[in-house]
């Protein structure tokens, strides 16, 4: 884990919301909120990847 | 003829059957007397540990007779300081086991006092406490167990060394004196081992018990609780000792005076009743009573040397294990283990207790056998 | 990669400063923004710290001390970061209900653990007594 992580999850963030706001714009509002979805999901499931890691160090280190 | 035969032969028969009479010189009368009275035997009765010790101080056998070599101070003095020296060493790392659990209490202090939680806090206060008691406890059981036994000597070795003091003292003329002491002196070695049996044990496990009570709970406030036990103990060695101590230094001056009307009155009786040796047989009593005061001078200051040299280990070891424990309070002040410092000087509290007890009991019994080597002295 | 302090203290006033910015667009982007840089903060204190826990480790091998009650205490110092880390995170999402029980679930867990340790107070203080 390293700092590119954040900028990964920030470049999802604001590309899912300008995504989002053309989608908008251009009436589209089911595909808007589903593109939001799947950015949310794909976020979350790099984000728990890395907290199981994170949890899993913890545990090894703190003998849990 | 007849009758120059029979005066011949009564002349052989007296010859034959006569018995010596000799005059004895002073030096066979002290060795007998050391004989009789078993002041030879009581180097048996010694502990072994301790003979280790005497073949230190003074080089070779030793026994009643050479009792005198040993009060060479230069030698006493070297002795103790090479005592205390082992101890200090021995206690080394008792006092770094503590000085690092100290440590470690800061360092998790530190850790967990970024949470907001004040709950956390307690955890660490209580594993930490528990590891510094655990590592503390062990060497106060040893210390009470050795001060215990240390007094069961002291006791035990007094009472094999009252028949032979009050068996030289009857030889020395002094009856009155020597039936008083023989029961004084028992008293005070029931006292020196009621003290060890009954007193400490209870006492110190109390202690322990309020120590770790108020270790937990750094609220129960116990320290009233504890000073209350800590004089209560002085008190009470105070007052038996001074009581004792007085009775004995009164009932010497009464039997001393009744011990001199005696031995003069003897003396007169003897020296008027038989016509024209009287004289020569007070004289000689004077001296058999001589030799029996300087054995027992001897043999009082060997008791006492043996019961200084039983006690001086332990109560040098509870000495050093007393201090280190005030050093450590004031350094844990000092970094700031507050809760720390009050329990550690509680531990010292308790060591304390013990050195005035083995103290206390140790001066009991060689003031007593003091005031009977005195006694004797100056008729 | 080694961070320093420095670094960190970087790492952590961009992360902000991008979750202030995602909030207006996705409150949940900028939630997850901060958990992220929450954790990769947490990443690189426990690669430093395992040099002061290997340090602490010495210092008891050293004293001689039975270990067992470090070691618990390391595990409660672990708990307590874990719940910390997961109660502020919801606190921060707005749901105080869900961290005060994440909390409260934390002190339990560190009540079962540290219940040999309260045993063996009741033990000594019984063998004491007599």
């Amino acid at each position: 884990m390293d700092v590119d992580f954040i900028f990964k999850i920030a470049a999802i963030g604001i590309l899912v919301a300008v995504l989002n706001q053309v989608l908008i714009r251009s009436g589209r509002e089911e595909q808007a909120m589903l593109t939001t979805l799947a950015g949310l999901i794909v976020v979350l499931l790099m984000i728990i990847k890395e907290v199981k890691n994170l949890f899993d160090t913890i545990k090894s280190v703190f003998g849990l | 003829m007849k009758k120059i035969i029979t005066i011949f032969i009564l002349f052989f028969t007296f010859i034959l059957f006569a018995n010596n009479v000799v005059a004895q010189d002073a030096d066979t009368i002290l060795k007998e007397q050391y004989e009789n009275s078993g002041a030879n035997e009581i180097t048996k009765e010694i502990p072994t540990n301790i003979k280790e010790d005497l073949y230190n101080i003074a080089d070779g056998q030793v026994n009643v007779e050479n009792a005198g070599q040993l009060l060479d101070f230069k030698r006493v003095f070297q002795f103790v300081i090479d005592k205390m020296a082992t101890i200090f060493k021995s206690e080394a790392k008792l006092f770094v086991t503590v000085i690092l659990i100290i440590f470690i209490y800061l360092i998790f202090k530190m850790l967990f006092g970024s949470f907001n939680n004040k709950s956390f806090e307690s955890i660490v206060n209580i594993t930490i406490t528990i590891c510094l008691i655990g590592a503390i406890f062990n060497s106060l059981i040893e210390c009470t167990n050795s001060a215990i036994n240390s007094i069961n000597d002291i006791s035990t070795f007094s009472k094999s060394l009252i028949p032979i003091m009050c068996g030289l003292m009857v030889a020395g003329g002094q009856p009155v004196s020597a039936s008083i002491f023989d029961a004084l002196l028992f008293i005070a070695c029931e006292i020196c081992t009621y003290i060890s049996v009954g007193l400490i044990l209870p006492l110190v496990n109390v202690y322990i018990g309020l120590i770790i009570a108020q270790s937990i709970n750094i609220n129960v406030k116990l320290n009233n609780f504890t000073g209350f036990i800590k004089s209560a103990v002085n008190w009470m060695i105070g007052i038996v000792f001074t009581v004792f101590i007085g009775l004995m230094s009164l009932q010497s001056l009464i039997s001393g005076a009744a011990d001199t009307v005696t031995k003069r009155t003897v003396k007169f009786a003897i020296g008027s009743i038989i016509p024209v040796a009287g004289g020569i047989f007070g004289d000689a009593m004077e001296t058999i009573f001589s030799c029996a005061n300087s054995v027992k001078s001897l043999s009082g200051v060997f008791g006492i040397i043996i019961i200084a040299l039983i006690i001086i280990t332990p109560l040098l070891t509870i000495f050093s294990k007393y201090i280190i424990f005030k050093l450590l309070a004031l350094f844990s002040e000092l970094m700031g283990a507050n809760r720390f410092s009050s329990i550690i000087s509680n531990f010292a509290g308790a060591f304390g207790i013990l050195a005035s007890l083995t103290l206390g009991s140790s001066i009991l019994l060689i003031s007593s056998f003091t005031i009977v080597l005195m006694s004797g002295v100056g008729k | 990669m080694n961070i320093d302090f420095i670094g960190i203290v970087v790492i952590g006033i961009i992360v902000t400063i991008i979750a202030i910015f995602l909030k207006q667009q996705n409150k949940e982007y900028a939630l997850l923004v901060s958990l992220a840089g929450g954790m990769l903060i947490f990443w690189f204190i426990i690669k430093s710290s395992s040099e002061v826990f290997s340090f602490v480790e010495n210092i008891i091998k050293l004293s001689k001390i039975p270990d067992e009650s470090f070691k618990l205490l390391l595990k409660v110092l672990g708990l307590a970061y874990i719940t910390q880390i997961s109660s502020d995170l919801c606190k921060d999402a707005g749901e105080n209900a869900i961290a005060s029980k994440l909390e409260i679930a934390g002190k339990v867990s560190i009540l079962l653990i540290s219940i040999p340790l309260f045993e063996k107070v009741i033990k000594m203080i019984i063998n004491v007594m007599g």
